[in-house]
C-alpha cells in the first residue's frame, strides 16, 4: 500500500507541476491583457485623431527634415501605415501632439495599439462609416500639410475643393511621395469638384521646372522656361487628361500650350481613351488576376489610375529615387499590375522588377506605353520580348523577363 | 467598478475565503500541537487524518462549478475548458475516494501510535493530503486562470 501511496503522492507532484506552468502561462497572458488594455487611450466610436502640430516655428521640419527627409522617420510612417491600414475600416486618424516627436511618438503608439488590441479594435470597427477610407483608398498615407498638420487623405479633398493645392517646391524628387499622392489624389478627384484650374506654385525656379518635367515628362523644360513671360514662381495646370493639350497659364493669365511626348498621346482624348481600351482588352484576354495596381511614374498614374477603377483595384505608385513602392503594396503575397507610359519605362520598368523581386516575384504582368523608337530599342534588346507589337501598348508578363539574368544591368542610355 | 476591479476582488476571494481560510485552520494544528499541546508525532497527528484531502475535493468542485457557468454565460465553448472542468470533477470525486480510504485505515489506528508505523503509512497519508490539496490549488488556478482568459479575450 505504501507504494501504492507513493505512486499516487508522484502523480499528484507531476500533476501539481504542470498545473502550475498552465496558471503561470494563463496569468502572465492575462497580466498582459489587462496592462495592454489599461495602456490603451480611449478611443470612442465616430471620433476622428489629429496630428497636430501647432508650433509654426517647427513647419518647414514637419514638411521637410523631420518626416520626409530622415528615413529613419520615413520608415517609422511607412510601418505606421502598414499597421493602420490592417484596419480596413479606419477613416481617419488624427492625434494632438505638442511636438513634431510627440506627433510620430503618438502616432506609433497609435497604430502599435490598434494593430495589437482587439478591444480597440473592436471599437473602430463599430464606428464603420467613419473609418472607411483606406481599404477604398490605399493612397491614404498620411499626409503632411502646409498647416503642419498631418492628416490623411480625407482631408487633402478639402483643399481640392478650394483649387489650391500646394505642389510647387515639394514636386522635386525628394519629396516626391508627398507630390506623387497628391498628384494622384488630384487626377482622382478634379472631376469631382468641377474645377478646371490648378494651381501651382513654386518657390525656386528648379522647383517649378522640376513640376513642369514632372507633369509633362518631356525632358525639356528649358524650352518651357524660356517661354516669355513666364513665371518662375507660379503656373496653372490644366487638367492632362481631360483637355487635348497640356496648357500652363502664366500667373498674369498668359496661355502656353505645350504637346510634348508622351502627353499629346495621354492627353488626347481619342488617343488615351484607345489606349484604355487596348489595355483593358489585353487584360481581359489574359486573364489577369492583379490585386493592385502600380503606376512606376507619374505619367503612367492616369493609365494606373483608369484601371484600377475599371477593375476595381487600388492603385500605388513607384518611387524611382528610393525605389520603392508607396503605400506599400496591400499585400505583398498578393499579385501587381505594373503600369507605366513613358520614356523613361524601361529603366523604370527594371528598377521596379529589380525591387520587386526582392520583395516578392508575385506580380502579374507589365503594362507600358512608349513610342515607337523607344520600342526598336526595346527590340533591340532581344532578352526583352516584346508581348504585343502594336503601335502603342505594349504588354509584358512577368514570365519574359524571367530570361534576365537576376543583376542583368541594361544600358539606360539606350533605354 | 470595472469588470478589472471585479476580477481581482474575485481572484482575492477565492484566495482568501475558498482556500486560504480553511487550509490555515487545518495547517494551524499542527504547530498548536507541536508547542502548545506538546504531542509527539504532531505532523502526522494534524495531517494523516486526510482533513485536507476532502477540502481539496470541495476547491476542485468550487472551481469546475464556477467555470461551468462562465462556460454557459459564453456564447462559444472551448472545448479545452470543458475537459478540463470534467478533469476537477473527476479528481474531486477521485480525492474523495482516497479520503474514504485514508480515513478508514486511520481509524483503525490506536494511539498511541508505534513509531515503525509512523514512520511509514501514517506519515505517507500526510505527505498525501499535501499533496493532494497542492493539486487541487494549483489545478483550480490553472482552471479559473484558464477560463478568466478565455472570458475576456472573446468578451
Amino acid at each position: 500500500m505504501a507504494s501504492l501511496i507513493i505512486g499516487l503522492f508522484v502523480a499528484l507532484f507531476i500533476g501539481s507541476l504542470i498545473s502550475i506552468v498552465v496558471a503561470v502561462k494563463y496569468t502572465v497572458a492575462i497580466k498582459n491583457h489587462i496592462s495592454a488594455v489599461a495602456g490603451t487611450p480611449s478611443i470612442p466610436a465616430n471620433t476622428d485623431f489629429v496630428i497636430h502640430d501647432s508650433s509654426s516655428e517647427i513647419e518647414s521640419r514637419v514638411k521637410t527634415d523631420v518626416l520626409f527627409h530622415d528615413d529613419e522617420s520615413l520608415d517609422t510612417l511607412k510601418s505606421i501605415y502598414e499597421k493602420i491600414n490592417h484596419f480596413s475600416n479606419l477613416m481617419s486618424v488624427e492625434i494632438e501632439a505638442k511636438s513634431v516627436v510627440d506627433m510620430l511618438a503618438q502616432l506609433t503608439d497609435f497604430a502599435t495599439t490598434i494593430n495589437s488590441h482587439p478591444v480597440v479594435l473592436r471599437r473602430l470597427q463599430n464606428a464603420k462609416e467613419l473609418w472607411g477610407y483606406f481599404v477604398n483608398n490605399p493612397l491614404g498615407l498620411p499626409e503632411i500639410q502646409h498647416q503642419h498638420t498631418l492628416k490623411f487623405g480625407p482631408h487633402l479633398k478639402h483643399e481640392l475643393e478650394q483649387c489650391s493645392i500646394e505642389l510647387g517646391k515639394s514636386i522635386s524628387s525628394e519629396e516626391f511621395q508627398i507630390n506623387f499622392l497628391r498628384y494622384t489624389e488630384i487626377l482622382e478627384n478634379w472631376g469631382k469638384f468641377n474645377k478646371s484650374w490648378l494651381m501651382l506654385r513654386g518657390e525656386t525656379e528648379k522647383g517649378i521646372k522640376e513640376i513642369t518635367d514632372d507633369v509633362i515628362d518631356s525632358g525639356d523644360s528649358e524650352k518651357l522656361n524660356s517661354q516669355e513671360g513666364f513665371s518662375k514662381n507660379w503656373g496653372w495646370l490644366k487638367h492632362p487628361v481631360l483637355q487635348n493639350r497640356f496648357d500652363l497659364y502664366t500667373i498674369s493669365g498668359e496661355k502656353r500650350t505645350f504637346s510634348w511626348s508622351p502627353w499629346n498621346i495621354l492627353t488626347s482624348s481619342e488617343r488615351f481613351e484607345e489606349v484604355c481600351m487596348l489595355v483593358e482588352k489585353e487584360i481581359i484576354d489574359k486573364q489577369w488576376n492583379f490585386k493592385a495596381v502600380c503606376a512606376l511614374s507619374t505619367s503612367g498614374f492616369p493609365l494606373a489610375l483608369f484601371i484600377g477603377k475599371a477593375f476595381s483595384k487600388p492603385v500605388i505608385g513607384f518611387d524611382q529615387e528610393s525605389q520603392t513602392f508607396f503605400p506599400p503594396p496591400p499585400n505583398l503575397r498578393g499579385k501587381i499590375l505594373l503600369v507605366d507610359f513613358s520614356v523613361h519605362t524601361g529603366s523604370t520598368l527594371l528598377k521596379a522588377i529589380t525591387h520587386l523581386r526582392k520583395i516578392s516575384e508575385d506580380y502579374e504582368g507589365i503594362i507600358t506605353v512608349c513610342y515607337n523608337d523607344y520600342l526598336e530599342k526595346y527590340k533591340s534588346k532581344e532578352k526583352i520580348r516584346i508581348f504585343d507589337n502594336r503601335k502603342i501598348v505594349h504588354l509584358f508578363r512577368m514570365s519574359d523577363f524571367n530570361v534576365l539574368p537576376p543583376h542583368h544591368e541594361l544600358d539606360k542610355t539606350t533605354l | 467598478m470595472n469588470s478589472k476591479e471585479i476580477s481581482i476582488i474575485k481572484i482575492i476571494s477565492w484566495i482568501g475565503l475558498e482556500v486560504g481560510i480553511p487550509i490555515l485552520f487545518v495547517f494551524a494544528l499542527w504547530p498548536i500541537s507541536l508547542y502548545i499541546l506538546e504531542l509527539e508525532y504532531a505532523f502526522e497527528r494534524t495531517l494523516s487524518s486526510a482533513d485536507l484531502i476532502p477540502l481539496g475535493a470541495m476547491i476542485l468542485i468550487g472551481a469546475g462549478v464556477n467555470t461551468t457557468f462562465d462556460e454557459i454565460a459564453r456564447e462559444k465553448r472551448s472545448i479545452k475548458i470543458i475537459i478540463n472542468i470534467i478533469g476537477v470533477l473527476f479528481f474531486s470525486l477521485f480525492f474523495l475516494f482516497i479520503y474514504g480510504f485514508v480515513k478508514s485505515v486511520y481509524l483503525t489506528y490506536s494511539f498511541p501510535i508505534p513509531p515503525n508505523l509512523v514512520e511509514t503509512k501514517i506519515t505517507y497519508f500526510a505527505y498525501l493530503s499535501i499533496a493532494c490539496i497542492v493539486f487541487s490549488i494549483t489545478y483550480s488556478f490553472a482552471l479559473r486562470a484558464m477560463s478568466f482568459y478565455t472570458n475576456i479575450m472573446k468578451r
